[in-house]
């Protein structure tokens, strides 16, 4: 329970630093997504199922600021979860530092893609009066994201490993 | 014994599209609006200080004393009124127009009610320029209402309006577009446009009016909110290509917009 109580506040408070802290100040794709990180984290740490709850409650509240159709980025939230499940579990395959990386790095990537695909597809079905497809240096963007994500992702490892005694167990260490 | 129609995951699957479908169907009929409002109502005051912190970390220089905010929004209707005023006395002084004397009497007898805001977040869509106000329906905001900043500077309109917060769509975003003028001898019109949530352009502008680089450009009052001698920017560099029917200028705003704190939504 207390770890479900955990776990919420920390999404809570991942979407107030994204959406007060580090959207604002910045024009096009933000250099750094602390909730595709934090959607890494998850989809390291845990199953299939609770993983999706908690990609549905990160999506749900994203919804609240959001000027596009309700669901869009229920929808985002959960496919991008379930592509860096499937990739951690039948790719990369172990819990250590690179397949980390990675996850944090492919999760930007499909993160912002599916954003931008769904801006399109509104833009053409008239389902939005302001268009938001429009986005500059979107390319260079998403790869700037996906590797400052990708750095982020590194620090973020070294410290869970040195802070969090649970989380070394799932690193592979040279023996 | 008791067979399995579907996985587990699937069925959790299902579980969560109805979810989602049950969420949008909610969302569609308002039921779920005083959940929202409740969510944006808790997290707001969380929301001003992480803004805040982040305006200190990456624009630190733009930030002013507590005190002094305070004074400015206490002051900010006279403070428009005269900054309106004296931009258009400048102007006068440079044309000697009586149509901007006329301008100068119609600002000192408007008096603007306004509503003070503060940004605390921005809409999470990167191909757009809204910014999330802690002023909503409650506090007389309604859609199409004009954004400005300090001394008269409009920054954006009001795009979406819920009952405790707003979104304001920056004059930068590339589906802002303002109806304007120059503020020269023939107060040549012509419609701001914004550039990507970068910068600023005026289009239209007929081939024969003649524009100089460092005039000012004011709002022309043709929308329905918007008070006409809202300064929008300075000219800072003009295409006049011959071939072409109109005339275009790159406008620079005189406040940096991705950096504001305080803002005021023109209520009348």
């Amino acid at each position: 329970m207390s770890k479900n109580i955990s776990i919420a506040i920390v999404i809570f408070a991942v979407l107030i630093i994204q959406i007060s802290f580090i959207e604002p100040f910045v024009v096009g794709i933000a250099p750094i997504s602390v909730v595709v990180l934090f959607l890494t984290l998850l989809a390291f740490r845990l199953e299939l199922i609770p993983l999706l709850w908690w990609s549905f409650l990160i999506g749900a509240l994203h919804e609240v600021y959001s000027i596009m159709p309700f669901g869009t980025f229920i929808v985002i939230t959960i496919i991008t979860s379930i592509v860096l499940y499937y990739l951690l579990k039948n790719l990369l395959t172990n819990k250590s530092l690179l397949p980390f990386v990675l996850m944090a790095i492919t999760g930007s990537i499909i993160y912002n893609l599916l954003f931008f695909a769904a801006s399109v597809l509104f833009y053409y079905t008239n389902s939005l009066t302001i268009t938001i497809y429009q986005i500059p240096h979107l390319w260079s963007g998403i790869l700037v994201q996906a590797g400052v994500n990708g750095i982020s992702a590194l620090i973020l490892f070294l410290l869970l490993r040195t802070l969090t005694k649970r989380f070394q167990n799932q690193f592979l260490v040279r023996k | 014994m008791k067979q399995k129609i579907f996985n587990i995951r699937i069925n959790v699957l299902l579980l969560i599209l109805v979810a989602t479908v049950l969420l949008v169907f909610l969302h569609s009929v308002g039921i779920l609006r005083p959940v929202e409002n409740a969510i944006f109502y808790v997290l707001r005051p969380i929301e001003k200080i992480t803004y805040n912190a982040g305006l200190r970390f990456f624009a630190s220089e733009n930030i002013k004393s507590a005190v002094e905010l305070g004074r400015n929004n206490q002051e900010l209707q006279n403070q428009l009124s005269n900054a309106l005023i004296e931009n258009a006395r400048l102007h006068s002084l440079m044309t000697k127009s009586e149509v901007l004397q006329q301008e100068v009497e119609y600002l000192k007898t408007n008096n603007y009610e306004f509503q003070a805001a503060q940004i605390i977040g921005k809409s999470p869509h990167p191909g757009t320029q809204l910014y999330i106000l802690d002023r909503g329906t409650n506090d007389g905001i309604a859609v199409g209402m004009p954004v400005v900043y300090k001394e008269g500077i409009l920054v954006g309109k009001i795009v979406e309006a819920s009952e405790n917060d707003s979104n304001m769509i920056l004059i930068t975003d590339s589906n802002s577009s303002i109806g304007a003028y120059v503020q020269n001898s023939t107060n040549s019109p012509g419609v701001v446009v914004g550039k990507l949530g970068l910068s600023l352009e005026m289009q239209l502008i007929p081939q024969s009016e003649e524009i100089l680089t460092d005039q000012i450009v004011v709002s022309s009052g043709i929308e329905e909110n918007i008070p006409e001698g809202l300064v929008i920017g300075q000219v800072s560099s003009i295409s006049n290509q011959t071939e072409e029917l109109f005339q275009t200028a790159s406008i620079q705003p005189p406040v940096t917009l991705d950096r504001l704190q305080i803002v005021s939504i023109i209520i009348r």
